[in-house]
């Protein structure tokens, strides 16, 4: 169950349209590490989760990414609302713009559709979490990428902060990796084999 | 259509919200892997409670940040203000 907020998680206000950062940060939205495979990733891996802690976690990483993919679909609209079609015409955007021209709609910066394929989902708490631990570097590495190639700052602000969340939920996941391993007593969790 | 000031006005109050909604998230992330630290949860029973005061005011002069905080019984005032995305 969720209840929508009407408002950003971050303020974003774009002042210069730039079809070529808007085509990088779309990965964000539908690319292999990006904001949607965030949350499926965790709000899907919840269901076969025993530790109480660990369901917590995913519930709120997941619901917070939501709010990032919105963040990111802004920046990708506010990029390109006012952006003139000679200024696509010239982007790498053009190709994206021919099928859904100002539309967001979730894709890798290299034109590859949104697949499921990018996360996992394997019912074991270890496999699971490992698998969250490297999709939040994966995520903070994507987002390194794209402040490297924008000099907005606007775009960059915004930028900062979302990797800055990749690196607490990062925190967040090994502390929650860390209590199923090591935290429960007479009970250890090696490569998912509950020991006593 | 709100003038500019309003705008301003509005903008201002919904940062200073979402201000202490984000250490409200912060503070939840951190309880949810550490439930026993006192200190923390203390801090976010008072962030929540300022929250919602700002919550409140917000909504009573820009309109609705949830469908449940509709009040009016004439008009459907979610429609009204403007979207997240939108600058």
């Amino acid at each position: 169950m969720w209840q929508y907020d009407k408002k950003l998680q971050f303020p974003i206000n774009i002042k210069n349209p730039n079809p070529t950062l808007a085509n990088y940060i779309i990965s964000q939205y539908g690319g292999p590490d990006g904001e949607l495979g965030a949350s499926m990733r965790y709000l899907s891996q919840r269901f076969s989760m025993k530790d109480d802690t660990v369901k917590a976690i995913l519930t709120d990483i997941g619901t917070e990414e939501l709010a990032h993919l919105e963040m990111v679909g802004t920046l990708v609209h506010q990029l390109t609302k006012n952006a003139t079609t000679s200024q696509i015409e010239n982007s790498p955007l053009a190709l994206y713009y021919v099928d859904h021209a100002k539309g967001v709609w979730p894709v890798s910066a290299g034109g590859q559709d949104y697949t499921s394929m990018s996360f996992a989902v394997k019912g074991d708490p270890i496999a699971d979490l490992v698998e969250d631990l490297a999709a939040e570097q994966k995520a903070r590495a994507t987002y390194d990428n794209i402040l490297k190639l924008s000099n907005d700052p606007d775009v960059n602000c915004v930028i900062a902060y979302l990797r800055e969340r990749e690196v607490v939920h990062f925190q967040r996941f090994g502390e929650a990796l860390d209590k199923i391993q090591n935290c429960i007593p007479n009970q250890k969790y090696y490569m998912g084999i509950k020991n006593n | 259509m709100m003038n500019n000031m309003q705008s301003r006005e509005r903008e201002c109050a919904l940062r200073q919200l979402m201000a202490y909604d984000f250490v409200q998230l912060e503070l939840n992330l951190f309880l949810d892997t550490h439930p026993n630290n006192q200190r923390a949860l203390k801090e976010f029973h008072h962030v929540n409670k300022k929250a919602a005061e700002l919550r409140e005011m917000y909504e009573k002069k820009f309109g609705p940040l949830t469908t449940s905080s509709v009040k009016s019984e004439e008009e459907w005032t979610w429609v009204k203000s403007p979207w997240p995305w939108e600058n």
